[in-house]
């Protein structure tokens, strides 16, 4: 024979691995050999269908530990969601009966039309905010307002209950249930993740735990079928791309054309501003002469040219206007200013022009000692030809006897 | 009419440090002249004579040459002759060199400075007279102005008999009235041979480099430029 504790846990296991039946029948074979074992009977209350049985397996597990409070909680919930699925009615006069049967109706029609309402504008924060102060659920509440917050943050009566909801909620794997059953995937991962934090060793990890891989499972499987099959754009949003690309191609008619269609299929206020917003730009565009772009080669040339220039003008100065005049290393130096300027220009100004990817890298992005290495070739490139010109200038200068009149 | 400051922002850089540093240069060695004037004044026109520029000399290949092309342009004939240039050196040059950043500024000033030497010295070969001055240069910077930010305001003070008022002017207005009072000294220079004791021609021809400084503008401002952009 099994012991308690071992056949608890074949149990869980059972449970984590989705065995529910198996699951079911040794925890009810251990709850037969001991029937105080609190946690036999919040496990199996997880594994019984039936919210009757469910709550006759919590109200046990209760009777053993009356202080463990999210049984208590978990009690109410099934009682609630038992209320609601067989029309289980607690002990009341018929006069009451009839009086919440009236009030539940009204309720369960305001229900209906609320969530017509979020259905038809999902921006409507003030629908959303009613709707969280009709429904019984607090992770049902908590869903609703924050969506009424996201669609208005600035809806204060909606953020305050909304804390005021958060700071007592204790309850993460309802709250997770909540979020997986309105398709929120996301956050109730994050629930159960929280879940899972906070009680490794307890039923409620385990249960979050199991919960949250089945989560993941569902996120994966959403993820996979967004990758292969994407959404289709509503009619305003695929008419954005379709002038934004227009815009790309520098074709403005097209995308004034598109944008006015954006305008006029747009489904939401947002989408109608972004689209007449496009649309005054691209109008404004239009009427500009088109961007006329400096290829990197001419930039190359028209500012690696400056040092030679310069240099050509004064050795035409040096050689009293006539250059052929002077040394030819003076005159064959020009080409070292050129090569010095064109070098400086591509190394610090243009490091992703071919001349530049050569000298530094593909990607122009060369080590600080590489590009002052070529810095300073650059600049030594310059000074040279000046130098030698400086050189023969200062020999002339020396044996000049300037004749300065009386 | 004198331009005190430009009253448009800079687009690219904080401070005109080069232009601060070719102010500075130039007291600097007006000051140099000044104590050689005070204590020898043989030793002062030895020192103008060889460092200046003049044609005949360039033409015959004597003195400097290349090196008193450029030592020319720090020298200045007078405390008002410097203060002159200096000022239009400061009001044109800050937005000029906000353009090409403060390098290539310099091989721009340096460059127009040269070439209104190399028309000075076609028009005035025979001078034997030493031209000194950064007007060239600075006349220079006054063209690539004009040609950059023509409706640039230009805070100037203009006397009216007795009362000094400073108006905002559209620098095309002063920059064309510089260089239309060149015009006819200039040519009665060329053709009459007059001497004005200043160098019209040089003026002019710095107006003329000033087309080059479309070798000197950094890329950005090129590109605003080319697509008729504020720059």
């Amino acid at each position: 024979m099994k012991m308690g504790s071992e056949a608890l846990r074949e149990a869980i296991t059972a449970v984590q691995a989705g065995n529910r039946a198996q699951a079911r029948a040794l925890l009810l074979a251990l709850l037969e050999q001991e029937p105080h074992n609190e946690m036999a009977w919040l496990w199996l209350s997880d594994v019984l269908e039936e919210p009757k049985e469910r709550i006759v397996a919590l109200e046990n597990a209760l009777a053993i530990n009356p202080q463990r409070v999210q049984t208590r909680r978990r009690l109410a919930q099934v009682r609630q969601l038992a209320i609601s699925a067989d029309g289980l009615q607690p002990e009341t006069t018929v006069g009451e009966a009839a009086r919440k049967t009236r009030t539940q109706d009204a309720r369960q029609a305001r229900y209906l039309a609320l969530t017509q309402q979020v259905k038809q504008a999902p921006e409507d924060a003030a629908a959303w905010f009613a709707l969280s102060q009709i429904v019984d659920s607090v992770e049902d509440q908590i869903i609703f307002l924050e969506e009424a917050v996201a669609q208005n943050p600035n809806h204060r009566a909606a953020q305050i209950r909304l804390t005021q909801l958060q700071l007592a909620r204790q309850d993460e794997i309802a709250l997770g249930k909540a979020y997986e059953a309105h398709n929120k995937l996301t956050q109730a991962a994050h629930v159960y993740r929280m879940a899972t934090r906070h009680g490794d060793s307890s039923v409620e990890g385990v249960i979050a735990q199991k919960r949250l891989r089945e989560v993941k499972v569902q996120l994966r499987a959403q993820h996979r079928q967004l990758a292969f099959n994407p959404p289709p754009l509503p009619a305003a949003n695929h008419a954005l791309a379709q002038g934004r690309a227009a815009e790309e191609r520098g074709d403005w008619a097209q995308a004034i054309a598109a944008y006015i269609t954006a305008l006029q299929t747009a489904e939401t206020a947002q989408t109608r501003t972004l689209a007449q917003i496009r649309l005054e730009t691209a109008v404004r565009q239009q009427k500009l002469p088109p961007i006329k772009l400096a290829s990197p080669t001419s930039t190359l040339w028209r500012l690696g040219i400056g040092p030679a220039l310069l240099y050509l003008i004064l050795l035409t100065l040096h050689g009293g206007l006539n250059p052929l005049r002077l040394p030819w290393l003076l005159l064959i130096s020009t080409l070292g200013a050129l090569a010095g300027g064109l070098l400086l220009v591509a190394v610090m100004i243009l490091p992703h022009h071919i001349v530049g990817k050569r000298l530094l890298g593909t990607d122009g992005h060369a080590d600080a000692f590489t590009r002052a290495l070529f810095n300073v070739l650059g600049a030594l490139l310059i000074l040279w030809p000046f130098s030698l010109l400086l050189l023969d200038a200062v020999q002339r200068l020396a044996v000049y006897t300037p004749v300065i009149p009386p | 009419m004198i331009p005190l400051s430009d009253t448009e922002p800079n687009r690219y850089i904080r401070q005109p440090y080069m232009v601060f540093a070719i102010i500075i240069l130039n007291i600097v060695v007006m000051s140099y002249e000044y104590s050689l004037l005070a204590t020898n004044e043989a030793a002062f026109l030895d020192f103008v004579y060889r460092y200046g520029m003049i044609p005949r000399a360039i033409l015959e290949q004597r003195g400097g040459g290349a090196l008193s092309a450029i030592t020319q342009m720090f020298l200045h004939g007078g405390m008002f002759h410097l203060l002159g240039n200096m000022l239009a050196l400061a009001v044109y040059g800050r937005r000029l060199e906000d353009a090409c950043g403060p390098w290539r500024f310099l091989l721009f000033y340096l460059t127009t400075g040269v070439l209104a030497e190399v028309i000075y010295i076609l028009a005035q070969a025979n001078q034997e007279i030493p031209g000194i001055g950064a007007s060239g240069a600075v006349f220079g910077v006054m063209g690539a102005y004009l040609i950059l930010y023509p409706t640039g305001r230009i805070r100037t003070l203009v006397v009216l008999g007795f009362v000094p008022i400073f108006p905002k002017i559209r620098a095309y207005w002063i920059i064309l009235y510089f260089f239309a009072v060149q015009i006819i000294p200039a040519l009665q220079t060329l053709l009459n041979e007059a001497d004005y004791q200043v160098a019209h021609w040089a003026h002019l021809g710095g107006f003329i480099a000033s087309l080059t400084v479309f070798f000197f503008l950094r890329p950005e401002a090129f590109h605003r430029y080319q697509n008729e952009m504020v720059l």
